[in-house]
């Protein structure tokens, strides 16, 4: 395969992740499709710096693989393990109405894309925007803690995209440093599923709706 | 150099905590440590404000009149809020709320978050400044979760996220800035903000218009800006009372510091500032709108005091779509709202010791059985509500003459919700202060009095400042420097 063929295979592929991402419920295998969403997205990476011989789009792409593949989901799932967290999310509606919501949100960041950059880049910036409206779409349809989590992590993937397909990627120490925020980001999240989990026994958000006026 | 110097002093100042075995070393150190950041914040705004932009650590800072503005309020209000730690954590502690080792973090992530905010305002590269705007988030979740309350957790969850969120966001709208730089700069994009700048008026129009929505969005949801601001309210009231002094009274501020540099890189683009405007005036007049019906019917001060920061970020961004006497405005109103809020906070902690509870139902007869913090805090609500000689009374002002002739609607909209929040904290505040509560009258006699201790000198601090800058303004040899000041927004 040629490159070009090569990457927008992996485009598609972190697509359809995010797609089966809106309807699953169960802990793991959400964790799971993550995992293997970011490995693509490492991988478009390492093609992009093999493309372009770019050596700091490398190391971004290894630390996408450390970080976002291994070392994130598996502190989520140890966390959950170890503070007894349930194995099953839950929603707002149905996982079908989900995963039919998803594909609407699809179509409409590609007409969207079309209309505000219709020039070049244009599969991976609608794939991009797809993955952030997904992800958007998993955090605000989400009635739990890990759920609404990883929602954002689908958002981030998408914007990695978007830099990465449009800029060919930031500063390398503008990239490392955000890296670095979404880790603390993560070990935050873990504190206070770990509390909520603590105070309520449960991870659930409805918990979550004491705060109103 | 001096830069350098500050942020390596901020750090040492979370780190010296640590180092000590009893409370009263812990505050002492940590004490030490805010005066030396506020001595250095002088040392490096001062100059700024008064003088040239600069440049400095080849490239990496850049430190404008407005940036040299943020940087002497974030290192007073941070010594202030140190200040104000010490009795607030003391009581706590006392009371056996609060634990030594726990004060020990608060110290720290205070200080982190005071770099943060720091670094936020004299990064030149937008790249660091997107990452410290989100650092700021990371440093207070754990603030904000500090106490083991019903609520601290559901508080902070929707913080981390909903903040996380918008900056992330954000980051397309500076991901699209940097597609737009790279299609027409030769020999490759950079982030560096002069750079931008100065070949921004080549950039894509169309690119830029949408990367300052995604900014306005985005770095909008830090500042609070209507319908983005769900998380304010919670997320200000519990955290402990001189952190919500400066989440409040700074932090909006260094969100939107962030929108105003990437709306004169839109602005040069697009050869005019139409769309900026219209974006930034029509959120303002919706921010300002929508707390008005929170405070009339609020039943928690601490809350009421975060919906009232909303309203004023509300009103600063309108200011600043307001054309050319914008930015002037919003630089009085900066100054004034930042300095009154967070004074207000530290005397809502004071109350919440006493009374232990934010709600009204359980305070009452405040100016009797604290004297002290009931003086300062009414007066400290007179300058929010923009009583003449009140810094806020001159901007409000402002902002009514300069938008009546061109925005008659928005400017009728703001004028009622301002009267509406203007009736709402007197129908609140005066019982609060002045007549006994409707529970627990009989337990009150045995708590009046209070004895002066540094949250006092604190707050008098800051209403000298407040007053002595309102009277500032009434002469006329304010204007030059502020106009100096204005000159850098736009």
């Amino acid at each position: 395969m040629t490159p070009t063929v090569l990457s927008a295979s992996l485009l598609g592929a972190m697509l359809v992740a995010s797609l089966l991402m809106e309807s699953r419920m169960r802990l793991t295998s959400l964790v799971t499709l993550f995992r293997v969403q970011s490995a693509f997205l490492g991988f478009y990476a390492l093609l992009l710096a093999y493309a372009e011989g770019a050596i700091h789009l490398a190391v971004i792409a290894l630390l996408i693989l450390a970080l976002k593949a291994f070392v994130i989901p598996e502190f989520l799932l140890r966390v959950a393990r170890a503070s007894g967290a349930s194995e099953r999310l839950e929603a707002y509606v149905r996982p079908t109405t989900l995963s039919f919501a998803g594909l609407l949100v699809v179509g409409l960041a590609f007409a969207a894309t079309n209309l505000l950059l219709p020039d070049g880049h244009y599969f991976a910036a609608a794939v991009s925007l797809s993955l952030v409206m997904l992800g958007f779409l998993l955090l605000v349809s989400r009635k739990d803690m890990f759920g609404q989590g990883i929602g954002f992590l689908g958002m981030e993937n998408g914007i990695f995209i978007f830099g990465l397909a449009l800029t060919g990627g930031m500063p390398l120490l503008v990239e490392l440093s955000a890296l670095f925020d979404l880790l603390i980001l993560f070990i935050l999240v873990a504190a206070l599923v770990r509390r909520a989990q603590h105070e309520h026994s449960s991870v659930g958000t409805d918990l979550l709706r004491t705060l109103t006026d | 150099m001096t830069i350098l110097a500050l942020i390596l002093l901020s750090i040492l100042s979370g780190v010296l905590p640590f180092f000590a075995r009893r409370f009263e070393t812990v505050t002492a150190l940590a004490l030490l440590g805010s005066s030396g950041v506020a001595a250095l914040s002088a040392v490096v705004g001062m100059p700024a404000l008064l003088g040239a932009s600069a440049l400095s650590g080849g490239g990496l800072w850049y430190v404008d009149p407005f940036g040299g503005l943020l940087v002497l309020l974030i290192g007073f209000m941070q010594w202030t809020a140190t200040m104000a730690s010490v009795p607030y954590l003391g009581e706590e502690v006392r009371k056996g709320i609060t634990s030594l080792a726990r004060t020990k973090r608060y110290f720290a992530l205070l200080a982190l978050f005071v770099l943060s905010m720091l670094v936020t305002v004299v990064s030149n590269n937008l790249g660091f400044m997107w990452v410290a705007l989100e650092a700021t988030t990371l440093t207070t979740t754990l603030l904000v979760a500090f106490y083991d309350r019903k609520g601290s957790v559901e508080a902070a969850w929707k913080y981390l996220i909903l903040c996380s969120t918008g900056i992330s966001l954000g980051l397309i709208g500076l991901l699209m800035t940097y597609y737009a730089a790279s299609s027409v700069m030769a020999g490759g994009a950079t982030l560096d903000w002069t750079t931008l700048a100065a070949s921004a008026h080549a950039f894509p129009a169309s690119i830029m218009r949408i990367a300052f929505a995604f900014i306005l969005i985005g770095f909008g949801t830090k500042a609070g800006l209507v319908p983005m601001h769900a998380w304010l309210p919670d997320a200000h009231s519990s955290a402990p009372s001189p952190v919500s002094g400066l989440l409040s009274g700074v932090l909006l501020n260094a969100a939107l510091f962030a929108v105003l540099r990437y709306k004169a890189l839109a602005d040069l683009s697009a050869g005019g500032s139409g769309w900026t405007n219209g974006l930034l005036l029509g959120f303002g007049v919706l921010t300002v709108a929508v707390p008005a019906a929170f405070i009339i019917f609020q039943a928690d001060y601490k809350r009421l005091l975060a919906y009232s920061s909303v309203e004023h970020m509300g009103l600063i961004t309108f200011s600043t779509g307001l054309g050319v006497a914008g930015p002037l405005i919003a630089v009085i109103h900066i100054i004034g709202h930042a300095l009154t809020k967070s004074m207000l906070f530290i005397g809502a902690g004071n109350i919440l010791h006493r009374y232990e509870s934010t709600k009204f139902a359980n305070v009452g007869a405040v100016m009797r059985v604290l004297p002290y913090t009931g003086a300062f805090f009414l007066a400290g609500i007179l300058l929010l509500l923009a009583a003449p000689l009140s810094p806020l009374f001159v901007s409000e002002y402002f902002i009514v003459s300069a938008a009546v002739a061109t925005h008659p609607l928005y400017t009728l909209i703001i004028l009622f919700a301002l009267s509406v929040i203007f009736a709402g904290f007197l129908h609140l505040f005066a019982p609060l202060l002045f007549t006994a509560p409707s529970r627990g009258a009989e337990a009150l006699a045995e708590k009046t009095g209070e004895r002066w201790n540094i949250s006092h000198t604190a707050m008098l601090l800051h209403i000298v400042l407040l007053l002595a800058f309102g009277a500032f303004l009434l002469t006329g040899a304010a204007y030059p420097l502020l106009e100096h000041v204005a000159a850098s927004i736009t």
